[in-house]
This record gives C-alpha cells, structure tokens and sequence, in this order.
C-alpha cells in the first residue's frame, strides 16, 4: 500500500539522520 | 531494542497524561463552567432551532439586513478561509467592484474598506461601527423606519473590542440583525 | 501609534514574565543540588525510561536516542491518522486521508513545523487533532526544549549531557503541561470553544443552513502556541473566531507564542553559568525583533493596492484583506502576529499572510531564514549558539587571536559544523524554491502571478525548513510533490541544526579549558553584541538577498510604481 511506502520513507530519513550522527562522530574522533 | 521499549514507555505515559489527562481536564472544566462557549456559543429562537453562533459570521443579501464584511468562503462554518489574494490582485478589484454596486457606494460617500476587503477567517462577525452606520440608511428605507432609529440601535450595540487598547468600535452583524428583528417588527 | 504600543505591551510583558518562568524551566529541565521533593519524581522519571534511564549520555548517544524516540512519534501518529476513518473518536465523519498528506502531515508536526496542507475542521477527525497532531506537539516542543539542555550541559563543560528520556519527560510533564493547562483554561473562559461533539447545524436568519465545525479546540490551541506549533485547529488558523474569539486571547496567545522561546534563552544562561552572556543574547534578539515588528506594521498602513484605483473605496490607513476586526488595527496585530510567528518557528497567523503588503510579507521571511530571533523552543537559542560560534570564530581572526567561547577553543572542526548548519538551512530553501519555481511542481499550484508567486513558493520551502508551518495559503501545496519535498526538509532541517550543534558542543567540551585572560574575547558586552548583530546580518542577507529581490522586493517596487 501506499501508506507503507510514506511510513518507510519517513523511517528512511530517521535512519539516515542517525548514520550522519555516527558518520560525525567518526569524523569527530580522528 | 531496549530503547525501542523505553520509548514506547514515554510515548505511553505522554499520551495517557498529555491526551487523555489533558483533554479531560481542560473538556471538564470549560464544560461546568462556560458551556455555552464551550460548545460554540449557539444563538437558538424562540421555537428551539439554532439560528446560528454568535462569533461566526453568516450570510446577509436581503435589504433589510446589516451585511457582514465579504467572506472568500461564502460564509462556510464548516471550512472557513481567506481569499490569500495578493493586495495588488486584480481579483479584489473586480470583487470591490461588485460590492461597491451592490452598496451603492459614490465617490461622494464611499465604501468602508473593510467592507470591500474579504476577512482572515471568512467569517468575521463585526464590522465597524461607521460601517454600519453606513449602512443604516439602506435598512431604514427597507423597513420603513426611520434612519435615526437605526442609527441609535447601532450605536446601542457597539463595542471596544479590546477596551482602551483599540480605538475603532465595532458591532456584531448577526447581534444586531437578531436586535433589529426582535426590537421592529 | 498605538499599533507599536501593542508591540511593546506584548514583547515587553512576555520578557517580564520570562524572568521567573524561565528560572523555573531551569528547575525543570536542570535540577542540581539536593531536591527532596523532586527525588521522587525524579525516580519515575527514570523508571519509566527503562534500564538506561539512569545513563548519562555523550551527544552521540543523546542524538540517538532523540532520534530514536522521534522516528517512534513519527510512526505512532502515522498509523493514527492514516487508519482515522475506522477510528473512534470522529463525529463528523472524517474520510481517509490521503497517503501522500498523511506523510506531510505527521512529518510536519513531528518535526514542531506544523506545516498544514490540509484544513483541520475539513480533513480531521477529533483523535487525530488530539492523539496524534497534538500529541505531538507536546513531545516534540519537549525535544527542542531537551536539545537546549543537552547543549547546555555540554558547554557548561560536564562530562555528560544528561539523559534524553528523562530530559523528554521534564519538559513535557513539568514544563509544557502545567502552562499549558493554564492557558487552555483561559482560552476556554475567553471564549475558546472546547467540546466533543459533532458540528452544529444552523438556519441562518435568512434561511440558509450553516454548518458550524467546532471541537476540543482550546486544549489543542494553547500547546500549539505555548510549544511554538503553530498548526491550527481550523483551516484559517488564528483568524477563525473560534480559534481567536477576542482582542485579548489574541493578546494570550502572542503572549504564547513568544514565551517559552525567551524562557529558553535564560535556561540556556543559567545552565551555562554565564548570566550576563544570556542577557546580552537576549537583547541582540529584542533589537532584530523590533526592527522587523516596525517595518511591517510601517509597510501594513498601506491601504490595500488593489483598491487604489476605486474612488468608491475609502482610502483609510491599512489593507484589510485578510485580517480581521476584533483584533484593532489592520496595522497592528496582523503584522505583529506575523513577526512574533516567523521569528519563534511558531507558524500559527492572526491574518492571511498571502494578502500582507509586500515588505511586510517580507518581514516573516526574514524571520524564517535567520530562525534565531528567540526561534523555536529550545532549537531557537540552539540556532543562535551556531551564529555565536561564528561570530566567535570572525571576531577572532579579525583581531588575530585565537577564537574561544566559553573557555573553549573555537577552532576549524566547529566552524565547518557551525558552516554546514548554516549552509543546509539556506540551501534547503533555495534549492527547493529553485526547482520548484522552474518546473509545473511550483508553478501550477500558484494563486498569484509574478513576483508574488514567486514569494509563495520561497515562503513554502523557508517555512519548512525553518519548522515555521505558517504559509501564503494562497500555494496550492497539497499535491504530491509538495508533501514529499516540504516533508523531507521539515525533517531534515529539524534534526541536522540539533546534531552538529549537539556535535560541535561535544567537541568542545572534549578540549581542555583555557584559563581567562586580559586577551579573551569577551561575550558579554556591547561590542561582541554589535558583533553578533553583525554576523547574523551579514550571513543572512548574503544568503537569502537575490531571493528576496526576487519576490517581495520586486513586488513591492512594482507596487510603487503604481502608486
């Protein structure tokens, strides 16, 4: 269905948010 | 996952206390003790039916009525708007134009400028007292009244909407189109 | 001009009721010392946060686990307003909403923007507006607020930044429910309807039947001020005559609106343990804030241009379209409203923003490009720690010494987060309203032509980038299109401007203090305020100026011109 496209959409963009948390970090320490 | 379930604790507990226990609370106290705003300051007639709510603007064409300022909405209560049209639209000339005809209105004695300007919410309830009064002379002469005797009755049903804070007076339409219907047969 | 005297009643009272508030949030937020009446609920707080309630976190792990409970929200409200129509709770018969508006929706109001592209009384049954809309205006208002704190914590040079869940639960359940409380009440004895049933049924005095929505409207409007919202209950927002009754709800809810944004402000000092710094902050941001409250209600005494060529229509100082009478002046609460919206990432409006003169509409889109006039709550003063840093950091290179902030060495990793903070908030816009101006995405859903479409379609990418909401209604922004681009900014510009803040502040903290000098820049007195001033004009006008001209400049000269 349609709505579970919007949802994963929605849910992608978190996990992406969170991966350029961790990549910041990474980033941070060196 | 540990945190998933963490979450879904805080969500729980915001949503009982936030939602319901808010909601509760706030339907519990504007019900015992303002009710009849609490459920939209309704105006019903003699015989029981609701002729509508006070705040909210309704529509007026009959020459015997005060008209409320121009709604973008037709005066809808269940899906109210503005025009959101540019100030230098030519779609608010051409509806000034319109209006100014159906007012009457002259270089000589010209249209109040709220009364050819659509409001925010398309259903404003007031307009100022000049416009009223500018309108005053329309209503005489369709109930056969004298054009004193509206004006008095206008001026009775003025108000400061924010007291000393505001200078211009205005006047609820549908209170004194209910005033005018009650008071002159 | 008792247009500006409203002005200065309204910012001037909510900055004295700032004070003691704000004193309390730090309370809230940051308790330190011994608190016995507190430990208690300090217990719960933490129990209901689980296992790692008792955890403090670094940023990385604050950010994680904001985002974490944020995408939670995210999914939570979505399966509640998609799944409305088979939902209690809904006495007007609220249909299903469509798939690609239900995204812009929740995305909207999960990221404190509440961006409507819908109408509520039209499209919302009464358990989404409560359980899922304002739900989240709660929570998400309480992780702006928890963002501060952490930042705070991390600048006042703790080790750790706190703990998200139990900061998430502070600012919900100690700061925003009892005001809000407060003021629903009020609302609701100013006249604010507040009820469960279905719409009424009138026959007007002329025989016309009027269907009158109405609904749990106050409970929802004061934490949609109160939490900087802004998404209305009715379509037309703060204008509906429910919604806003009478001169002085208008009055509360402005009083709303900028409250909790200066309360952030003085957290922010008294967390940090520099009080004169906050105060200094604070009245950088009075000067920006009085400035564009004096240009727009200047420009809004105009009379309304399309009128100007009607003698039949009285020329009287103000353009009415849009505003509404109970609220005084055209000129005055109107473009006052607009300011004080714009400037705090609010977005509710108390007159149509599509139908304000030119320079004053342009008023709001300042506001939303700087986003750190007070801000959002919390995020506002977050905003503004990112110009600090920069300013910090040119301050330093023009007298040739090197930059620091608060006993921390500002060096080339904070600026380029600081730059990246700022470059994603301007590119979000500018891209966007780029794109879509160029392609029929933009320009079929305009109202207006010309320049004046063109300010639409900024508005809308400036308003959700800034998590503003508010819009020049006029944009036909519910297509598809519009919900995905304005969903996807709203979210990622929530977040990003909380991350590499949180990172910059963990980077600092991580650096050894320096010892305060007779060369140490200080950021507490009038000269690092012109500097401040400065730097915040400088990177906003170079970044948003050709947008401007664009739209609301070349409006306003061609309207001149005809004049």
């Amino acid at each position: 269905m349609l709505h579970l496209f919007y949802l994963a959409l929605g849910l992608a963009t978190f996990a992406a948010l969170m991966a350029l948390t961790n990549a910041v970090d990474r980033w941070e320490q060196d | 996952m540990q945190s998933l379930t963490a979450s879904l604790r805080v969500a729980l507990v915001t949503i009982a206390v936030c939602v319901v226990g808010y909601t509760a609370v706030s339907l519990g106290v504007a019900q015992a003790f303002v009710a009849h705003t609490a459920n939209g300051s309704l105006i019903t007639a003699a015989d029981g039916t609701i002729v509508g709510s006070r705040p909210i603007a309704q529509k007026f064409t009959d020459h015997r009525y005060f008209w409320p300022r121009p709604s973008a909405v037709d005066y809808d209560g269940a899906g109210a708007g503005g025009s959101n049209a540019s100030p230098t639209s030519t779609d608010l000339t051409e509806r000034a134009r319109s209006l100014i005809a159906l007012h009457g209105a002259t270089p000589e004695k010209p249209l109040p400028a709220e009364l050819a300007a659509a409001s925010g919410s398309g259903l404003d309830p007031h307009i100022s007292e000049r416009a009223a009064l500018y309108q005053a002379e329309r209503v005489g002469k369709a109930r056969g009244l004298s054009i004193a005797r509206i004006e008095a009755l206008v001026r009775a049903h003025t108000s400061a909407p924010g007291g000393s804070l505001t200078t211009e007076r205005v006047v609820n339409v549908l209170e004194l189109n209910l005033a005018l219907d009650a008071d002159f047969r | 001009m008792d247009a500006l005297l409203l002005a200065t009643l309204i910012v001037g009272g909510t900055a004295l009721l700032s004070l003691p508030l704000g004193r309390y949030m730090t309370w809230a937020m940051d308790p330190t010392g011994p608190a016995p009446r507190r430990a208690g609920l300090e217990r719960l707080f933490a129990r209901v946060a689980g296992p790692l309630g008792h955890e403090q976190q670094g940023w990385k792990q604050y950010a994680i686990a904001m985002l974490a409970f944020n995408a939670l929200m995210f999914v939570v409200s979505f399966a509640f307003v998609a799944l409305q129509q088979h939902l209690p709770l809904n006495p007007d018969a609220k249909g299903a909403v469509e798939a690609s508006l239900v995204f812009n929706t929740v995305a909207s109001f999960t990221s404190n923007t509440n961006l409507q592209h819908y109408s509520g009384e039209v499209s919302m049954s009464y358990l989404s507006q409560l359980l899922s809309l304002m739900w989240l205006q709660f929570v998400s208002a309480a992780t702006g607020i928890a963002a501060l704190a952490a930042l705070a914590r991390g600048l006042a040079g703790r080790p750790e930044m706190g703990n998200f869940l139990v900061d998430l639960q502070r600012a919900t359940l100690l700061v925003l429910l009892p005001l809000a409380l407060i003021v629903a009440t009020l609302m609701a004895l100013g006249g604010v309807p507040m009820t469960l049933s279905g719409a009424a049924s009138a026959t007007t005095l002329e025989g016309v039947q009027q269907v009158i929505a109405r609904g749990p409207v106050a409970a929802f409007l004061a934490i949609k001020q109160l939490g900087t919202n802004g998404g209305g209950f009715f379509g037309p927002n703060c204008t509906h005559p429910f919604e806003n009754p009478t001169f002085w709800t208008n009055g509360l809810s402005m009083i709303c609106i900028l409250l909790v944004p200066m309360c952030s402000v003085w957290m922010f000092g008294r967390i940090v343990g520099r009080p004169r710094h906050a105060r200094l902050v604070f009245a950088v941001m009075l000067v920006l804030l009085f400035g564009k409250i004096a240009v727009a209600v200047w420009f809004e005494t105009a009379p309304t241009q399309a009128f100007a060529a009607l003698p039949e229509v009285e020329q009287v100082a103000g353009n009415f379209e849009g505003k509404e009478m109970r609220f005084g002046t055209p000129y005055g609460s109107g473009p006052l409203w607009s300011v004080l919206t714009t400037c705090t990432s609010n977005g509710s409006v108390g007159a149509m923003h599509d139908s304000l003169n030119p320079m004053a509409g342009l008023m709001p889109m300042v506001g939303m490009w700087l986003n750190a006039t007070f801000g959002g709550v919390g995020v506002g003063m977050i905003n503004m720690f990112v110009y600090i840093v920069v300013a910090v950091f040119l301050a330093g290179m023009m007298v040739g010494r090197t930059p620091e902030y608060l006993n921390r060495r500002v060096e080339a990793r904070e600026m380029k987060l600081a730059v990246l903070t700022v470059l994603a908030h301007a590119l979000f816009i500018l891209v966007g309203a780029a794109v879509f101006a160029a392609t029929p995405w933009g320009r079929d859903t305009l109202a207006n032509w010309g320049p004046h479409g063109f300010s639409e379609i900024l508005y809308e990418f400036s308003s959700a980038s800034a998590n503003n909401g508010s819009g020049f209604e006029g944009l036909g922004d519910n297509t598809v299109p519009w919900n995905v681009a304005t969903g996807l900014v709203m979210l990622l510009n929530r977040y990003v401007p909380i991350l590499l803040p949180l990172a910059i502040a963990g980077s600092l903290a991580r650096k050894r203090r320096t010892a305060e000098s007779a060369g140490t820049l200080g950021v507490q007195d009038a000269t690092f305020g012109a500097m401040l001033l400065g730097t915040i004009l400088l990177v906003g006008a170079l970044t948003f100026l050709p947008a401007a001209v664009l739209g609301p400049i070349a409006e306003h000269l061609l309207f001149a011109q005809q004049s």
